[in-house]
C-alpha cells in the first residue's frame, strides 16, 4: 500500500469510530469533564487547595461556587484535581494493563504449547482471586507500615489485576486469528512471522483491545474509588474516590452539609457514565464487526 | 531409492498423527500413514490427490506448505529436503512451491484491500528482473483474465467468488512458481465459474509450465484437469497412476466405490443397485490389517492381518490383495 | 396427476439500505402430487428464498410481495399463524441447509425427536412416539440405538439421515430439502439421495429437491426447473431438460459440468449474475446471453409459457 493508503486505512479505523454515536458522545463528554477541569485549575490560586483558604463548610455562594469543604478548601478546584487525578490512575492501571496483558495472552494464545499453558494457569490465578480483596490487603499492609500512596503507585496497584481480562480477550482473538486462511497466506507470500503479527493480526485485534482498556479504566475508576471510601486511597492527593471519603467519613450527610458530598457523588457518576457509554458504542462496533475491521 | 530423474516433488514415507482431546484421555487419529508419491519434471504436469473427508489429504497439503511437521519421512523439492534448508533456501522454495485455497473470501485479510498481499508477495518474493512491483502484478493479473481496474484498490467483499479465486491464483504467479498446490480451488464456485478456473489452471499449465497439485474429492473435476491422480483413503494411497487409466478403469475397491457413487449428470445413466456399505464413524478404532476391511465387498482373511503394500499392476500401483 | 403444491406469481423483495432487490420475481411452479421435484440454480438464483417463502419464514428485511402458494388447495400465505402451525412439519417438512449442524449438541437425538413432536402435537403418547421413531429410523437406514446418542458422536451423513427421519416423524405429504448433500463425502451423498428416492417410492412423499448440484438432480427427479437471478426460466421433464435444454442458461450450465473421464473442452458462463439492486431491463439474463435478440430481449421480460407438453420456457427464442 502507498503512503496515501496507509493515511486513508488509519483515518477509515478512526472513521467507523467517529461514526458511533455513542463513542462520540461518551468521549466528548469526559474530555469536556477534563477541559472544565483545568481550566478552573488555571483560573483559582493553588492556594485555593490548602488548607484554610476560605472559611470551611460554606455553602455555594457567589464568591465559592461549589462551596468550601471541611478544611476549608474550595470546593469547585478539589473537584478539578480529583477529575484529573482519577483520570490519572485510569489511564496508568489501564494502559499498563492492557499492554502486559495483550502481550501475555497473545503469546500464550500464539505459541500454544507449554508457553500458553503456564500464561493460562498464570492468568486464570489472578482471575479468581477476589481482586478487591486482595488490594484491601494489599493497601492496608502498605498503609500500615507508614508509606503514603501517590496516585501513579495506586495505578500500578490497580494494575496489578487489571492484565487479566485482556489477557483473556487477546489470547481468545490469538487463537482464532493463528488459523485464518489469511494468516496462511501471508506466510507462503513470504511475509515473515513478525510482520505477520504486527500487519496482519494487530488490526484485528485493536478494537477488543480498546474495549479492555475502556473496560480496565472505567474498573480502575471504580476500584480507586471504592479503595479510598474504605480509607486505603491516597490520603494526600485528591481523587474521585477521596473527595467521597471525607463527607462519608466526617458525616456529612447527617449534618446537612449537601454540597460536600453531592457534586462529588455526581461528578463520580458522570465521568462513569461517560465512560459507560463509550464502552457500549465500541461493544457495538465490534459485534457485529464492521465491514473495514 | 536412488533416483536418477530428479523429481520436481518427492513425498517419501511421510506420516502424521493428531492427538486431540485432554491431557490422559487423548485420541490418537493416524491423518497421514506412510505416504509417498513424487511429482517428475521433466514437463508441467497435474497431479492430483483425490480423498474423502478424513482422508488426509489436506494435511498433506500443509506439510507440503511447510505448516506443519510431519512425524516421520520427509518431502524433498528438487532433491532437497525441505524441512532442512537455510531461509535461503526456504524463501527460494516460497518462491517456487505456491498454493491456492478453497475458501476465496477467507483467504483475504478484510481489513486490507485485495493488493495488499499481491504486494507483500512481489516485494517478498522477489519478481523477474527489471520489472517493478505493480507491473509485475499488473502482469500477474492479466494472466488470469482479470483486468486490474477491475480489482485494484477493492476490498474483498466488494469482488465476486469467481474474482477471488482468479486473484489467488494471480497472487501465487507472481513469484514464477513451478509447482502451485491447489486445495479444493473451486469447490465453493457455482458450475459455470468451476470451468472457467479448470479452464485457466490447464492454460497456465500449457503456457506459464506451472505444475499443479490438484487436491480435491470430486472426481469429475479431477479427471478433467488431471494427468495423474493418487487415491487416499484414510491416510493411505490405495490406488496411484495415470488418470485415463484410473478413472475409466478402476482397480482398488475403495476407487471402484467412488467412481460409482459419483452421480452422472445424465439422467439416463442412473444408479442401479442400493448403496450398502456402512458410513464409517470418525471415531473407529484403527484397524490392524486393510483399512478398508469392513467396506470392501471383496474382503478376505489375509486383508485382516496386515495392511497391503502399492504392487505395481501395468503402469499404476495398487494396495490391494487382489492383485 | 394431481397438484400438490402450486405457486402462483409469487414475488418476494429485500429492503437493504433503501435498495429494494427483487429476490423471487413472480415465480410460478406446480409439482405434482408423488414426484420428486427439482429446483436447480446457482447462488443467490432465489432457490432458498424460494422454499422460506413456501414455509412462511421469510422475515424482514424481506417481504412476500405478492403471489399464492397453495397447498392441497389452499392459499397457504392466507392462512393465520395458528392453522399454519398445524401445516408445518405434518403435512410439509422442511430439511433447512446445513441442518444436520443444527442438532442441539447437547442433547441425546431421542429427546430431541420428543421436543419436536411434543411441540407439534400433544397428543402422541411417548410410547408412540418411540415406536415411530424407530420405525423411520428404521427406514432411514440408521440402527435404533443411534436414538440414545449425542450428534457429535455421529458422523455428518448419519446427522443427515437423523434430520431427515425427524422430517418424516408426522408423515407429511410433501418433504423440502435444500441443499441435503452439500459437504458430505461424495460415498455418503450417493446414501443420501438414494434414501431420498427411497423415501418417495415407499412412501409415496412429494420431494421438492433444492440444489445446485445438477448431477444430483439428474440423478432422482422427475422434473426439474431452473431458476437464474429470482426467476424460473425453464421447467421440464428432466430427461428432456438434459438431452434438449431450451433455455440458453440451461444450455450453457449443463455444458459446464465435467463428466469423469470426459475429455470434451468446458465452457463457463462469461460475465456475472446480475446485481439485483439494479437489474438489467428486460431478460434477466439477456447480457450474456449468446443468443441475444437486440431490440427484444434488452426491452422485454419473457414470460414463462408452455412451448411444448409439460415443456414451460422463459425465452423469447420460443413462441408459446
Amino acid at each position: 500500500m502507498s503512503k496515501t493508503q496507509k493515511i486513508t486505512k488509519m483515518f477509515k479505523i478512526l472513521a467507523s469510530l467517529r461514526k458511533n454515536r455513542k463513542v462520540v458522545f461518551g468521549t466528548t463528554a469526559y474530555v469536556l469533564a477534563l477541559f472544565i477541569s483545568v481550566f478552573v485549575l488555571l483560573n483559582y490560586p493553588p492556594s485555593s487547595k490548602k488548607v484554610g483558604y476560605a472559611e470551611p463548610l460554606l455553602p455555594p455562594s457567589p464568591e465559592h461556587i461549589l462551596g468550601t469543604d471541611i478544611l476549608g478548601r474550595e470546593m469547585i478546584v478539589l473537584l478539578a484535581e480529583a477529575v484529573i487525578n482519577s483520570t490519572i490512575i485510569g489511564l496508568t492501571a489501564a494502559s499498563i494493563g492492557v499492554l502486559v496483558g495483550s502481550l501475555l495472552g497473545f503469546v500464550g494464545g500464539y505459541y500454544g504449547g507449554t508457553i500458553d499453558y503456564v500464561s493460562r494457569v498464570f492468568t486464570d490465578v489472578f482471575l479468581s482471586v477476589p481482586s478487591l480483596l486482595f488490594l484491601i490487603l494489599i493497601s492496608s499492609l502498605i498503609s500500615s507500615l507508614g508509606k503514603q500512596l501517590n496516585i501513579v503507585e495506586v495505578g500500578l496497584l490497580i494494575a496489578l489485576f487489571a492484565w487479566t481480562w485482556p489477557a483473556r480477550q487477546v489470547r481468545a482473538q490469538a487463537l482464532s486469528l493463528k488459523e485464518r486462511d489469511f494468516i496462511y497466506l501471508s506466510e507462503i507470500s513470504g511475509e515473515r512471522k513478525l510482520e505477520i503479527i504486527i500487519r496482519e493480526m494487530m488490526p484485528h485485534m485493536i478494537p477488543w483491545m480498546t474495549a479492555s482498556f475502556v473496560n480496565a479504566f472505567m474498573s480502575a475508576i471504580l476500584t480507586e474509588a471504592g479503595l479510598s471510601i474504605l480509607g486505603l486511597g491516597p490520603q494526600t492527593d485528591m481523587t474521585l474516590g477521596m473527595l467521597l471519603w471525607w463527607p462519608l467519613n466526617n458525616a456529612a450527610i447527617y449534618r446537612g452539609l449537601w454540597w460536600w458530598w453531592i457534586f462529588p457523588l455526581a461528578a463520580f457518576i458522570y465521568m462513569f457514565f461517560s465512560l459507560y457509554i463509550v464502552q457500549i458504542g465500541i461493544t457495538e462496533i465490534i459485534n457485529p464487526r464492521s465491514r473495514v475491521v | 531409492m536412488a533416483v536418477s530423474v530428479v523429481n520436481l516433488l518427492e513425498v517419501r514415507n511421510i506420516s502424521k498423527t493428531f492427538v486431540s482431546g485432554f491431557l490422559f484421555s487423548g485420541r490418537k487419529v493416524v491423518a497421514v500413514d506412510k505416504v509417498s508419491f513424487s511429482i517428475p519434471g521433466e514437463k508441467p504436469i497435474i497431479f492430483v490427490l483425490a480423498g474423502e473427508s478424513g482422508s488426509g489429504k489436506s494435511t498433506i497439503a500443509r506439510i507440503i506448505l511447510k505448516f506443519i511437521k510431519p512425524d516421520e519421512g520427509e518431502v524433498l523439492y528438487k532433491g532437497k529436503n525441505i524441512f532442512a534448508i537455510n531461509s535461503k533456501e526456504d524463501l527460494l522454495y516460497r518462491r517456487e512451491v505456491q498454493a491456492v485455497f478453497q475458501d476465496p473470501y477467507s483467504a483475504f485479510n478484510p481489513v486490507y484491500p485485495v493488493d495488499h498481499i499481491l504486494s507483500i508477495t512481489a516485494r517478498r518474493l522477489g519478481v523477474d528482473q527489471g520489472k517493478g512491483i505493480d507491473e509485475a502484478i499488473d502482469v500477474a493479473l492479466v494472466s488470469v483474465g482479470l483486468r486490474p481496474e477491475e480489482v485494484r484498490g477493492k476490498y474483498p467483499y466488494q469482488l465476486s467468488g469467481g474474482q477471488r479465486q482468479r486473484l489467488l491464483l494471480a497472487r501465487a504467479l507472481i513469484p514464477r512458481p513451478k509447482l502451485i498446490v491447489a486445495d479444493e480451488p473451486v469447490s465453493m464456485l457455482d458450475a459455470s465459474l468451476r470451468a472457467e478456473i479448470l479452464n485457466l489452471m490447464l492454460d497456465l499449465k500449457a503456457k506459464n509450465g506451472v505444475s499443479f497439485l490438484y487436491i480435491t474429492h470430486d472426481l469429475s473435476t479431477a479427471s478433467y484437469v488431471g494427468d495423474h491422480i493418487a487415491i487416499l483413503y484414510r491416510g493411505s494411497i490405495v490406488e496411484i497412476g495415470p488418470i485415463d487409466d484410473v478413472i475409466p478403469n478402476p482397480y482398488h475397491p475403495y476407487t471402484q466405490l467412488l467412481m460409482s457413487s459419483i452421480p452422472q449428470p445424465d439422467p439416463s445413466k442412473r444408479w442401479q443397485e442400493k448403496i450398502a456399505t456402512p458410513e464409517v464413524s470418525a471415531y473407529k478404532e484403527q484397524p490392524i490389517g486393510c483399512k478398508f476391511y469392513d467396506r470392501c465387498p471383496w474382503k478376505k482373511e489375509e486383508c485382516r492381518k496386515a495392511p497391503p503394500p502399492l504392487k505395481k499392476i501395468g503402469n499404476r500401483y495398487v494396495a490391494c490383495y487382489l492383485y | 396427476m394431481s397438484v400438490l403444491l402450486k405457486v402462483e406469481g409469487l414475488t418476494v423483495a429485500f429492503e437493504i439500505n433503501g435498495k429494494r432487490l427483487l429476490a423471487v420475481n413472480d415465480a410460478n411452479l406446480e409439482i405434482h402430487q408423488g414426484e420428486i421435484f427439482g429446483l436447480a440454480g446457482e447462488s443467490a438464483c432465489g432457490k432458498t428464498t424460494l422454499a422460506n417463502s413456501i414455509l412462511r419464514l421469510i422475515k424482514p428485511p424481506g417481504r412476500i410481495l405478492k403471489g399464492r402458494v397453495v397447498f392441497d388447495g389452499v392459499d397457504l400465505l392466507s392462512l393465520d399463524e395458528e392453522e399454519f402451525r398445524k401445516i408445518r412439519w405434518e403435512k410439509i417438512a422442511y430439511v433447512p441447509q446445513a441442518s444436520m449442524n443444527a442438532l442441539n449438541p447437547v442433547m441425546r437425538i431421542y429427546d430431541q425427536i420428543l421436543d419436536v413432536v411434543k411441540a407439534h402435537r400433544k397428543d402422541f403418547s411417548e410410547d408412540e412416539i418411540r415406536k415411530r421413531a424407530e420405525e423411520i429410523f428404521a427406514s432411514v437406514g440408521l440402527a435404533p440405538d443411534v436414538l440414545k446418542m449425542y450428534p457429535h458422536e455421529l458422523s455428518g451423513g448419519m446427522r443427515q439421515r437423523v434430520i431427515i427421519a425427524m422430517s418424516l416423524i408426522l408423515n407429511p405429504k410433501l418433504l423440502i430439502a435444500d441443499e441435503p448433500t452439500t459437504a458430505l463425502d461424495v460415498v455418503v451423498q450417493r446414501g443420501i439421495i438414494q434414501l431420498l428416492k427411497e423415501i418417495n417410492m415407499k412412501f409415496g412423499t412429494t420431494v421438492l429437491l433444492i440444489t445446485h448440484d445438477m448431477a444430483v438432480h439428474a440423478q432422482i427427479v422427475d422434473r426439474l426447473a431452473i431458476m437464474y437471478a429470482g426467476k424460473i426460466v425453464e421447467v421440464g421433464p428432466v430427461k428432456e431438460m438434459f438431452e434438449k435444454p431450451l433455455h440458453p442458461y440451461t444450455q450453457l450450465l449443463i455444458a459446464s459440468i465435467p463428466r469423469a473421464g470426459e475429455k470434451r473442452k468446458l465452457a463457463g458462463i462469461p460475465g456475472l449474475p446480475p446485481d439485483l439492486r439494479n437489474p438489467p431491463p428486460g431478460c434477466m439474463f439477456h447480457p450474456r446471453c449468446p443468443f441475444m435478440i437486440q431490440g427484444k430481449c434488452d426491452r422485454v421480460e419473457p414470460v414463462l409459457q408452455e412451448v411444448a407438453i409439460n415443456r414451460k420456457v422463459a425465452c423469447h427464442l420460443y413462441k408459446g
